[in-house]
C-alpha cells in the first residue's frame, strides 16, 4: 500500500513538474509596441527639401516662413514593452523619451507619452503606422532646427499573434 | 705545261724563300712567356664548360614538364580521389522543429542613416513609406509643462496637418 501511494505522489510531483515547464514555454510572449522615430533638420538657408517631407514642409511654413529646407537625417526603431520608457537619440545630445501608456486598441489606435528635448511631456494616442511630427526648440551648431516625428506599429494585419 | 718553271729554276726560288723567312723569323718567347700560355691552358681546362646558348630553353622545357607533372599527380592523389563532402548530420539527425530566429520586436535599431533605412527589412521595410497623420486622427490626452523653462508641447493651432510645437502659456 505504501508503495502505491509513494508511486502516485511520485506521479503528481512529475506533473506538477511538466505543468510548470509548458507554463514556462508556452508563456504568452509580452506585448510590445515597435516605435520608428525620424529626425529631421529644417534650415533657413538651404531651400532643398526632401520629396518626402514636401507636404510636411508646406505645412510647417504657413506658420514659420524662415525654415526654407527640410531634410532626412536618420532613423531609429525600437520595440517598447508597455509602461517602460525609452530614450531615443537625436542628434548633439538631444533626445526624447517615449514611453507606451497602452497597445493597440480594436481601432488600432496606441496612447504614448513622449518628452521632447527642452519641452514637457505629452500624452496622446494616435493610428497605427503614422507619423506625428514635434518641432523642438533646438538649433544644432550649424543653425538648422531639429524637428523628429514618431510612428507605432505593429498595425492589423502584422499583429503579433 | 709549259706555263711552270722547269724543276731546277723551283728549287732555287723555294730556297730564296726560306732564306728570307730565316732571316726574318721572331725571337723565341722566353720560359715566362710559355709558362704563362701554360698557366692559362690549364685554367681553361679546369673552369666547367657552360651550356651553350641553345640548351637554355630546353632546361626550361623540362623544368615545366616537371612541374606539370608533379601538379597532376598532386591533384590525381588528392583532389580527385578524395571523398564528396559529405552533410555534419545525417538528415534523420537534423532537428524536425525550425530553427529559432529573431522576431522583428527583437531587434533595435538604435540608428541608421535614412539613406539606408529601407534597405533594412524586419517584416516590412523599416521606413517604408513616409504617411504622417491627418487632421483628427491624433487626440491630445494631456501635457505638462517642462518644470524647469516652463514650454509645453501643445498641438498647433490652424494647422491643417497635426503638429507638435513648444508652447509658453499653460495649455
Amino acid at each position: 500500500m505504501q508503495d502505491l501511494l509513494r508511486l502516485l505522489w511520485s506521479l503528481l510531483a512529475l506533473s506538477g513538474f511538466h505543468a510548470t515547464l509548458l507554463d514556462a514555454c508556452e508563456k504568452p510572449a509580452e506585448k510590445k509596441v515597435r516605435v520608428s522615430v525620424i529626425v529631421i533638420l529644417a534650415s533657413e538657408t538651404d531651400t532643398t527639401t526632401d520629396p518626402k517631407l514636401e507636404a510636411l514642409a508646406a505645412e510647417i511654413r504657413k506658420t514659420k516662413s524662415e525654415l526654407k529646407g527640410f531634410r532626412l537625417l536618420k532613423m531609429a526603431c525600437k520595440s517598447l514593452p508597455l509602461d517602460q520608457a525609452d530614450v531615443f537619440e537625436l542628434i548633439e545630445d538631444q533626445s526624447a523619451t517615449i514611453k507606451i501608456k497602452s497597445t493597440a486598441d480594436k481601432m488600432d489606435r496606441v496612447r504614448l507619452e513622449v518628452h521632447p528635448p527642452s519641452m514637457g511631456k505629452i500624452t496622446y494616442s494616435t493610428p497605427c503606422g503614422k507619423f506625428l511630427p514635434i518641432i523642438t526648440r533646438f538649433k544644432t551648431k550649424k543653425g538648422e532646427h531639429l524637428l523628429f516625428a514618431i510612428r507605432v506599429q505593429p498595425c492589423g494585419e502584422d499583429k503579433p499573434k | 705545261m709549259n706555263a711552270f718553271p722547269p724543276p731546277s729554276d723551283r728549287d732555287d726560288d723555294l730556297e730564296q724563300l726560306a732564306e728570307v723567312f730565316r732571316r726574318h723569323a721572331p725571337a723565341e718567347p722566353s720560359p715566362a712567356q710559355w709558362q704563362r700560355v701554360q698557366l692559362a691552358v690549364s685554367r681553361a681546362l679546369l673552369r666547367p664548360a657552360a651550356p651553350t646558348p641553345g640548351f637554355r630553353p630546353l632546361l626550361g622545357m623540362m623544368a615545366a614538364l616537371l612541374l606539370l607533372a608533379v601538379g597532376g599527380i598532386t591533384w590525381w592523389t588528392f583532389v580527385r580521389t578524395s571523398p564528396p563532402p559529405q552533410a555534419l548530420l545525417p538528415p534523420e539527425q537534423l532537428p524536425s522543429e525550425p530553427f529559432a530566429v529573431a522576431q522583428a520586436a527583437d531587434i533595435t535599431i538604435h540608428a541608421v542613416d535614412i539613406a539606408d533605412a529601407d534597405r533594412i527589412v524586419l517584416g516590412r521595410f523599416l521606413l517604408g513609406k513616409l504617411e504622417f497623420a491627418r487632421a483628427g486622427e491624433i487626440e491630445v490626452v494631456e501635457t505638462r509643462p517642462d518644470p524647469a523653462e516652463g514650454w509645453t508641447p501643445t498641438m498647433a493651432p490652424q494647422s491643417a496637418m497635426p503638429l507638435i510645437v513648444a508652447s509658453a502659456q499653460e495649455p
